[in-house]
């Protein structure tokens, strides 16, 4: 064999072994993602499951310990929702009931219309502003713990879902309207699979069939284009683009978690907010089930000067929600070179993101409390639709492993906003970064205290 | 960098474990309609709670006026679906179809017909 050829060899193996594993490349996953079964079989049992639910949170027990709808909504899904988003991106968001309703209403009635300029522009600070007023809204009317709230919420959703369904194309309202999408966005930034286009094939297509779809399968419903996608927020893998690519040019690959967040092409000031603002609100959702919660409360009603809940709990509301987003522009101004505004609002976008590990730490941490201590619920109140009558001790571990589980939770996430703060900085000394590394350890040592306290029920 | 990584996770871990036993005991205190309780030691506070009826337990943490909030549980009394929430629901969204009905059906057919 000459030279020449074993250095061809080389560099060919060279090359297969840096080129990133392609789940598009194991049969069975590609018969999986290219049947015109999927995600569509997924999609009807879920909103099967999903009706069926509905029902019972708007005409069942109104006892959130005894209705099914509840406790599979807010014990099951709400906790197992973070980790879907780290392990499978927006998977959940291909099968999600509210995205399937989406699709038979514009099928059906939809005028498909373009997306409003104003949602494209304003959309993730609608999102932004949509989950605040949810989380916000919860607490004043108690939509969590009531199942007729939680039902009012679904068909809200439902509502806002038919009506831009009908008008709009695509997924106008999962992607620009959401609270969900928009969470969903964030977290699978941090997630650990990615769909891309392959470069080299994509340069050579004309039929851009991703985007626009042919006449066997729809476009991306996101509005994405895989050739020059470069992030994993808007994509919902539903394998459309999969389908519809004359060159098998997608592929779908493992990455490391929060790899995404180290080199964010076009950093946006509405991403790092909802950075900001979920961290709020894992905090409002931690102190309110914290049974120091009614002393916290007493402490604000001397300042406000009134026992009104609604008052008292929308100033500990704001303030949690200030506290992240202050902490955050603060530190963005701290290690500004001068003090100009544009390089504080850079740091700020940028350094936002670094926010998130912990974020999706904090929801988790904070979900795994109910999902364990809470956890039986699902079984018992499954088992009572069929005229049964379980009860007792809804607990699947101790309080204490579940706190240790927290911490460890807590631990994983302020590494991966760590070491992002430090990809982000372009790997720069630690005194220079100090600022947000210390930011880092305020979130994650606040979320540590908070777990440290004794907690009550959901259900 | 693995290492450093690691050596944080076990100090966390060994940092915190403590208040995690620590606070085990107080955990779940106040629990007395059997969710989630775990069979734990009382402490001084839980004495005071376990002398309480859940009523009155319940009173405690409604100390102020009006309603929400988590985790305050009050008695159920069942209540029968709202009809009027879930027609009011029903007729906007109906009236969102009829929107799309008319504009896919009527008004582009008409438009093309004439």
């Amino acid at each position: 064999m000459t030279a020449p050829v074993k250095n061809t060899q080389k560099t060919l193996a060279a090359a297969t072994a840096n080129a990133k594993m392609n789940f598009m490349n194991v049969p069975w996953i590609r018969a999986v993602i290219k049947s015109r079964w999927y995600p569509g079989i997924i999609q009807w049992m879920v909103l099967a499951v999903f009706s069926f639910i509905v029902f019972e949170l708007v005409a069942g027990t109104v006892n959130p310990s005894r209705n099914f709808g509840t406790s599979m909504t807010w014990v099951l899904w709400w906790p197992a929702i973070p980790v879907l988003f780290l392990v499978l991106g927006r998977f959940w968001c291909a099968v999600c009931p509210f995205g399937k309703i989406s699709d038979i209403v514009r099928k059906l009635v939809g005028s498909e219309k373009p997306m409003p300029k104003f949602l494209k522009k304003y959309g993730i600070w609608l999102i932004d502003l949509f989950f605040i007023m949810i989380t916000w809204s919860d607490h004043v009317w108690g939509i969590v713990e009531s199942p007729r709230g939680s039902g009012n919420m679904l068909l809200l959703l439902a509502t806002g879902v038919i009506a831009t369904s009908v008008f709009y194309e695509r997924r106008t309202f999962c992607k620009t309207l959401c609270f969900l999408g928009g969470v969903a966005g964030n977290y699978s930034r941090s997630g650990m699979l990615e769909l891309r286009g392959t470069p080299e094939i994509c340069k050579t297509c004309k039929s851009q069939s991703c985007y626009k779809g042919n006449e066997k399968v729809d476009g991306c419903p996101m509005f994405e284009f895989a050739r020059t996608m470069d992030n994993s927020a808007d994509c919902n893998l539903c394998g459309n683009c999969v389908k519809s690519c004359p060159n098998n040019s997608i592929r779908i690959s493992p990455r490391k978690p929060t790899s995404e967040l180290w080199g964010i092409k076009k950093p946006r000031i509405e991403h790092a907010f909802l950075a900001a603002v979920i961290m709020g609100i894992v905090f409002v959702q931690n102190i309110t089930m914290l049974e120091i919660w009614q002393e916290i409360l007493s402490a604000i009603g001397k300042v406000t000067g009134t026992t009104n809940y609604n008052v008292n709990f929308t100033v500990a509301f704001v303030i949690s929600m200030m506290l992240p987003i202050g902490l955050l522009w603060l530190t963005a101004k701290l290690t500004a070179s001068k003090e100009a505004a544009e390089k504080v609002r850079e740091n700020f976008v940028r350094f936002g993101y670094a926010i998130i590990p912990l974020d999706l730490a904090g929801h988790l941490a904070h979900n795994l409390f109910h999902a364990l201590t809470e956890g039986k619920a699902i079984w018992f109140n499954t088992i009572n639709l069929f005229g049964y009558q379980l009860s007792g001790d809804l607990s699947l571990t101790s309080a204490g492993t579940v706190q240790i589980l927290q911490y460890i939770t807590v631990v994983l996430g302020f590494i991966g906003s760590a070491y992002s703060v430090y990809r982000i900085g372009g790997r720069a000394s630690w005194r220079k970064l100090l600022p947000y590394y210390t930011l880092m350890i305020l979130l994650a040592a606040a979320n540590i205290y908070l777990f440290s306290l004794p907690m009550m029920h959901r259900v | 960098m693995k290492r450093i990584a690691l050596t944080a996770a076990l100090a966390g871990l060994l940092l915190f474990s403590g208040t995690a036993l620590a606070d085990e005991q107080q955990k779940n205190d106040g629990h007395s309609d059997g969710h989630g309780t775990t069979q734990v030691q009382p402490t001084a506070n839980d004495q005071q709670n376990m002398n309480m009826t859940p009523e009155e337990h319940q009173n405690m943490n409604m100390g102020t006026e009006g309603k929400g909030g988590h985790g305050s549980h009050e008695d159920v009394v069942e209540t029968p679906p709202n009809i009027p929430v879930l027609s009011t629901f029903a007729a906007i969204n109906a009236a969102f179809l009829l929107v799309g009905i008319w504009n896919k059906w009527v008004r582009k057919k008409g438009g093309a017909s004439a």
